[in-house]
């Protein structure tokens, strides 16, 4: 194979690839961050952005992903998988996995129902979802068994003694027969929507209630002569496909059936639409809801998401052969060398002196000027960001300073009014004045993910490709340098926002409105004086203005619900990330839309979040339809 | 060679020392290597594309370099052994067959449309069998047209060369009358009706039909087929079609076979050949219309040419350069068993010239 691919590109959530490759891959990091209660009987509702791993999540509690973490569980590489399984009580040494996981995508099938009003067109619903879990669930069944042909299904017996009784389901002898039922049954529904004449209600297939669920709950399976399957584990996956009926029925009728075996439901969170710019808390005792985007934001999740990607990627990196090297990180320089920007430096230290030049007689500031002096002498980063740092204080102090003694203030003044937001303000704008790299660094690159595997994958190709060119030029130093992952992060970066029209309903007022809050961030930002150190990522609408947004009367008129649909679809794919601010004595209370971490480093805005300027409804309004053009510097991009 | 090897030979030719032009670069060679160019048939036992594109710009001078790559990566046209495949699995039935339909619907006034009644109409299953399939080159692959017509060729009605002996005609002949009569067309004479000449590739249109200034007469394939066809009684004179069905071919030739042999078959008093093209090749794609001045200085510069490969069957062509190839046709084009000497010599040169082609051609003459 001449062709190398790129081993960050693949995706390991799809079915293309073998359950023994999928293993091999998958990350337990996800594990420890599920609920202990994510297995308790109930509806269980998982919702993210795409990539944050739903779908890899759900995969791996099929029968064939367990059977696979199983039959490798003495191979070195999968040890802390299967042990994680273990502790779960999912698995267990001596026995082959009992856990029967049945997978269920809405991906296809179910939106093409009639669209009609009506409890028939509900019955219809319910009786095609009824069909597929009992399709689905005899499957599965089979491939837990380690059945090789499906007439092996005929040696499965199933004892009804605990099942309610249910009118959609019928009492078959054994799991083949009511296999070709559930065939048969699916294949009447379609071929009555299928049919030019209006079908009667007689014919067409209709259930009261989702009998899938009750039987798969209370059913038992006999094979050789002992009951099978004990455990069981519900997972529908991509519920953002059906119809908003549809979705609104099967979670009310799941929670309102309180089922005693765990039901995941999978989900994007573009199916919450607009809901999601108010979306109250609906947790209960029988529905519970799990945002995996969310999921490594609380203190100790950044830390775990780093250590979550480094498995993620290291798995990869073992899966090629172009790179010689053991793990990801170990390809990717994280310190910077001062001889590697000399020039920059040089300039740098040179713009300083301009810059003070006015001060140099002043008296107040002597002391500093003079500390300064000692550090232009040094050509290295350290001195010059020393430099950065008292530039921004000296134009803080000349711009706040009012009549009063003209007392010259020392270096101790000078330490304590330093911070560590400063010192990062003062590194960006090196970054932004002399094209010293800011962005690189593993850490650095985990948080440019914004907690999502797809995107963390993608911005590892794009290194990843850095990798496979040194490999191919011969390089002396095989790694990354911080000087190229700047650049190759910047450019992954910069693929992303390009993409943005492509991918959304609104992609274009998205993209614009993206541009806009980079804009209006960077000013912010790159104020001489950095007063929102180490910058400005986000902006806020109040409550107030939220209300007037997300209003049934609709008092901003047509823009306004567009506004409302670009920022829910914005949430929803993770190109802003919300986060509540809380009130204080001073202000309101209100959620703070922050730039997703990699459009920062397109926009050339520091990685941290924090900084955030509060905004009205009409300026996002005017933004959304006319670009915002930062006043301070034209960017290339927008 | 393994392909990261030929990778760094090839950074290396090229002097690439940024991380930019690799990635713009090789992924899109190395995909189009795996799919189509490392399959080119006359590259050496475990000879690759890359190392081979690597070898070959290496003869040139470093400025050169770039300007020579431009070559392969904006204007090659290369058609693989897959391709042509395929094209020939369509020809029966997408060509052939359509003729045939149309010829049944103008014969018989039934609307063109009107397909099962003309696919059931016994002059179609007469003019299928009366049809004669013949190779005009061992590229014509009439082996695969034959099986792509699931059964309604038969082997006595496809030959793989144009040269007919007595013999072979004669069989073919009984076979014919024979398969008349099963199918009930008695015919105490029979004769074909439809001949189809197949190829895969013209580059100029010269080796099928010219015209010879100096001896005044029609040189070529198609002047001899005629000739021949006529001769032995194969083909009723009154009644008969020539088709000439090239798989691939120029602008340039279809030009040039269409004005003389209508030309031929006027002054001879034959049918006129009717010529379909499955995949033509326009004149947008010669090298000779680029607006690229640096390819342009890289094509007559003289060093990058060895015109040792010029001998009398060039001369036909009427150019005695070889830069430009074959009849000056500037073809970027590449045939996945062999390059037609109508592409630009960088492209055909052989490999015991210097410079060599990045495809070396073998001739079917012995040229040298």
């Amino acid at each position: 194979m001449a062709y190398n691919t790129n081993p960050f590109l693949e995706r390991m959530s799809e079915r293309t690839t073998s359950d023994m490759e999928f293993v091999r891959l998958f990350s337990p990091k996800i594990l420890e961050k599920l609920d202990e209660d994510a297995f308790d009987g109930a509806v269980h509702m998982f919702r993210s952005a795409p990539g944050a791993g739903k779908t890899t999540l759900l995969r791996a509690f099929t029968p064939s992903a367990l059977r696979a973490f199983w039959n490798s569980r003495n191979r070195p590489e999968l040890s802390e998988s299967f042990q994680k399984l273990l502790n779960r009580g999912l698995l267990t040494e001596d026995d082959s996995p009992q856990l029967l996981g049945v997978f269920l995508s809405c991906a296809s099938g179910f939106a093409d129902l009639p669209s009609s009003e009506g409890l028939q067109q509900e019955g219809l619903f319910r009786a095609l979802l009824d069909c597929r879990i009992v399709l689905r669930t005899l499957r599965s069944l089979g491939a837990l068994l380690g059945l090789s042909a499906p007439e092996q299904l005929a040696e499965i017996s199933l004892d009804y003694a605990t099942v309610p009784r249910l009118q959609g389901i019928p009492e078959r002898r054994n799991a083949l027969e009511l296999a070709t039922w559930a065939e048969e049954h699916e294949q009447r529904v379609y071929a009555q929507l299928d049919s030019f004449i209006e079908p009667t209600s007689a014919t067409l297939p209709s259930h009261l209630r989702f009998e899938g669920v009750l039987w798969l709950q209370s059913i038992q399976f006999l094979y050789e002569g002992r009951v099978v399957a004990g455990q069981r584990l519900l997972m529908v996956d991509d519920m953002h496909k059906l119809r908003r009926r549809q979705r609104a029925l099967l979670i009310d009728d799941l929670t309102v059936m309180r089922p005693s075996i765990p039901v995941w439901l999978a989900e994007r969170t573009v199916a919450l639409g607009t809901e999601l710019l108010s979306q109250g808390v609906r947790e209960g005792r029988d529905l519970r809801e799990y945002n995996l985007d969310r999921m490594w934001s609380d203190p100790k999740g950044a830390n775990q998401f780093v250590s979550y990607a480094q498995n993620i990627l290291d798995r990869r990196m073992k899966n090629q052969d172009a790179v010689p090297a053991g793990s990801f990180t170990q390809c990717l320089r994280d310190k910077l060398v001062s001889s590697e920007v000399r020039s920059q430096v040089a300039d740098g230290i040179q713009r300083f002196r301009n810059e003070v030049e006015r001060h140099q007689s002043n008296l107040r500031y002597a002391q500093w000027l003079a500390r300064a002096d000692q550090y232009t002498v040094d050509q290295n980063l350290e001195s010059l960001l020393e430099l950065y740092v008292t530039r921004i204080l000296l134009v803080r102090d000349a711009s706040k300073r009012q009549l009063s003694l003209d007392l010259t203030l020392t270096e101790e003044e000078l330490e304590d009014r330093d911070s560590s937001q400063l010192r990062g303000a003062a590194e960006l704008f090196m970054h932004e004045e002399l094209g010293i790299p800011y962005y690189f660094g593993f850490e650095r690159l985990c948080v440019m993910a914004t907690n999502n595997v797809e995107e963390l994958l993608a911005l590892a190709a794009a290194l990843y490709v850095g990798l496979q060119t040194k490999q191919v030029l011969r390089k002396s130093e095989p790694i990354l340098s911080p000087l190229e992952q700047d650049k190759l992060l910047r450019e992954a970066a910069g693929r992303k926002r390009e993409f943005i029209p492509k991918s959304h309903t609104e992609g274009t007022r998205a993209q614009r409105l993206l541009d806009s809050i980079g804009a209006f961030c960077y000013e912010q930002t790159f104020a001489p004086n950095a007063p929102y150190a180490p910058g400005v990522t986000g902006v806020r609408l109040s409550r107030s203005e939220l209300t007037k947004l997300t209003a049934p009367s609709n008092p901003l008129g047509p823009n306004g619900i567009i506004l409302q649909r670009v920022l829910a679809e914005c949430a929803a794919e993770n190109l802003l990330v919300q986060r509540e601010s809380q009130a204080t004595g001073s202000r309101d209370s209100g959620t703070v839309f922050y730039l997703n971490r990699s459009l920062c480093a397109h926009y050339g805005l520091p990685l941290q979040m924090g900084g955030w300027r509060d905004v009205s409804v009409g300026e996002l309004m005017k933004w959304m339809e006319r670009r915002l053009t930062p006043i301070r510097k034209s960017q290339e991009a927008i | 060679m393994r392909d990261q090897n030929a990778a760094k030979m090839l950074a290396k030719v090229m002097g690439w020392e940024d991380l930019e032009a690799v990635p713009q670069v090789l992924p899109t060679l190395q995909l189009l290597a795996d799919f189509k160019y490392d399959h080119y048939q006359r590259f050496g036992p475990g000879r690759r594309f890359i190392e081979s594109l690597a070898l070959w710009l290496h003869q040139f001078e470093p400025q050169d370099r770039s300007t020579a790559l431009r070559l392969v990566l904006d204007h090659l046209v290369f058609i693989s052994d897959a391709e042509l495949s395929h094209l020939v699995r369509t020809a029966y039935r997408d060509w052939i067959v359509q003729e045939r339909m149309r010829l049944v619907s103008e014969e018989h006034e039934i609307p063109s449309f009107k397909v099962q009644e003309i696919a059931r109409h016994r002059r179609f299953e007469q003019l299928r069998l009366t049809s004669l399939y013949l190779g005009l080159s061992d590229g014509a692959r009439t082996n695969e047209l034959r099986r792509a017509s699931d059964g309604e060729i038969g082997n006595e009605q496809i030959w793989q060369a144009y040269e007919l002996g007595d013999e072979k005609a004669g069989d073919m002949l009984d076979e014919l009358a024979a398969s008349l009569q099963k199918a009930g067309f008695p015919s105490d004479a029979p004769h074909f009706n439809l001949i189809w000449l197949l190829d895969d590739f013209s580059g100029s249109g010269n080796t099928y039909i010219r015209y010879d200034g100096a001896s005044r007469r029609f040189k070529g394939k198609l002047p001899k087929i005629y000739q021949r066809l006529h001769q032995r009684g194969m083909v009723d004179p009154s009644h008969y079609e020539v088709f000439l069905m090239l798989y691939t071919a120029t602008r340039q030739a279809i030009d040039h076979i269409e004005y003389w042999s209508e030309r031929f078959t006027t002054d001879h008093g034959f049918k006129p050949l009717q010529v379909r093209i499955l995949c033509p090749i326009e004149s947008e794609v010669s090298l000779s219309r680029s607006s690229d001045t640096e390819l342009q200085a890289l094509l007559a510069n003289p060093a990058y040419c060895n015109n040792s490969v010029v001998d009398k069957n060039f001369l036909v062509g009427g150019t005695d350069d070889a830069g430009l190839g074959f009849a000056g046709c500037a073809l970027p084009v590449v045939l996945g068993h062999n390059t037609p000497n109508n592409s630009v010599f960088l492209l055909w040169g052989p490999e015991q010239f210097k410079p060599h082609g990045l495809f070396p051609r073998v001739s079917r003459h012995r040229e040298f």
